[in-house]
């Protein structure tokens, strides 16, 4: 646990030096253009950034895609990509061996992730209340659909995570977006994003879904850390 | 003397590609050991494989033990092949952030590491702006900062000029002298000369000793 510990502070201080800005740029944007679509009095758009939107309504409008949605969905996994494997393939596998345990390593790369959805998910419920002054919406919609933006940020950036102990971080990145925008049309329980949205489920079925997926990808991902090989990313492609 | 590290029948198989063929080598407490080879003859994977970055047939023992039974992490530093550090740190931050990990046993260890490499401790420039030989500088200073038992040091003379190339064979000296254990691999074959107890050679997965060869 004290190895766990101290690795999250030292994530917390590479957020802090290395990521903060790019967080800034990415989510300062995702915020402006919600204020944005507020004072062009597009209120449906609004409810449909922060909520989602219906099936039939993403049905009826095939070329139309919640963007504002799905751009707060995958903002972690464009700011910290290479959150893991920077630690595990591109050289700096020195680092494995002041850690004694390699699960310690996924445990905490977890965990952080977990901490930065919790702040992004907070300022994006600042962002939201303000811009509520001039929309009046019931506040506790825009709690609950913090807590779910919360805890579906998180449940990609680990699923990506997972996925980046196996694969290049640029195929893993274009299979996490077929997974999530795939699953926009359908009712599969395999699809992410039907849990995702507040307009299609409740917050409770929302954290459920999520929790479940989240801790699938923590047991698999301990097993699999360590049973891989530790090579540069070049090495892993050539053999 | 003791016999620190044993490698016994180490094989390993990537995509079907034989990488590592049946390595055998027992090294004693102390002894610095060079090892040579063409490109993709397998050096670095057995250095990987003694570090524990890679899964691998056979057994690797450090003082009878196997890696993941060692009680402490600071026993084996490593420099492998293209050592990567963050960019936005300075050297000297980026060994602090490896001590946040592991703390050095004396205050002021890191200093002293890197004065021994002919590095500035107070130097402002970024990693990301250092020369390759100082991105190597940085790189040894980090596999010896805890003065390990055991130290993998995977092409350790790339990018290094010639008063870089003198202080690594005095701190091999030093090391030496506190009782590390040393597993060098060059292309350099008269530097591998200098600083070896003994010399091996890797040809296609296969270790060689030169000695008996």
């Amino acid at each position: 646990m004290r190895e766990i510990t101290i690795l999250i502070k030292r994530d917390l201080i590479l957020m802090r030096r290395i990521y903060w800005k790019k967080s800034l740029i990415f989510f300062g944007l995702t915020s402006l253009f919600d204020i944005l679509i507020v004072f062009a009095d597009k209120k449906d758009i609004f409810i449909e950034n922060i909520m989602g939107m219906t099936q039939e309504h993403f049905l009826g409008n095939p070329l139309l895609l919640p963007y504002g949605w799905l751009f707060l969905l995958f903002g972690l996994l464009v700011v910290f990509y290479d959150f893991l494997s920077f630690d595990l393939f591109e050289g700096t596998q020195h680092i494995m061996t002041k850690v004694k345990k390699r699960t310690s390593l996924w445990f905490s790369k977890i965990i952080t992730g977990g901490i930065a959805a919790i702040v992004i998910g907070m300022f994006q419920f600042l962002i939201h209340v303000v811009a509520n002054q001039w929309l009046h919406l019931n506040i506790n919609v825009l709690g609950k659909a913090s807590i779910v933006t919360i805890f579906s940020m998180w449940t990609i950036y680990v699923c990506y995570q997972l996925l980046v102990l196996y694969l290049n971080y640029i195929i893993a990145f274009i299979v996490m977006s077929i997974w999530v925008v795939g699953g926009l049309s359908t009712n599969s329980p395999l699809a992410l994003v039907n849990s995702m949205m507040l307009l299609r489920n409740s917050m409770t079925a929302c954290v459920k879904g999520c929790g479940i997926i989240i801790i699938f990808c923590i047991i698999v991902g301990a097993v699999s850390i360590n049973r891989i090989d530790l090579l540069e990313r070049e090495e892993k492609n050539n053999g | 003397m003791d016999k620190y590290l044993e490698i016994k029948n180490v094989s390993k198989t990537i995509k079907h590609q034989r990488i590592l063929s049946d390595i055998c080598m027992q090294v004693e407490s102390g002894e610095i050991i060079g090892i040579k080879g063409i490109n993709g003859s397998g050096k670095t994977m057995l250095l990987r494989a003694v570090a524990g970055f890679i899964r691998y047939d056979g057994e690797i023992l450090l003082y009878g033990k196997q890696r993941e039974a060692l009680e402490n992490t600071n026993e084996i530093g490593v420099l492998i092949e293209h050592q990567n550090f963050l960019n936005q740190f300075t050297g000297k931050e980026n060994l602090e952030l490896l001590e946040l990990l592991l703390p050095c046993k004396e205050e002021g260890e890191i200093d002293r590491v890197l004065y021994s490499v002919g590095l500035d401790p107070n130097g402002k420039r970024k990693y990301g702006k250092y020369s390759l030989g100082m991105k190597q500088r940085i790189a040894i200073a980090q596999a010896v900062m805890y003065r390990p038992k055991l130290i993998l040091l995977d092409e350790p003379t790339n990018g290094l000029d010639e008063h870089g190339m003198e202080l690594l064979e005095q701190l091999f000296k030093e090391l030496k002298e506190s009782g590390s254990t040393i597993l060098v691999t060059s292309h350099d074959i008269d530097f591998l000369k200098r600083v070896s107890d003994r010399c091996f050679m890797m040809k296609r997965g296969e270790l060689i000793d030169e000695a008996q060869d």
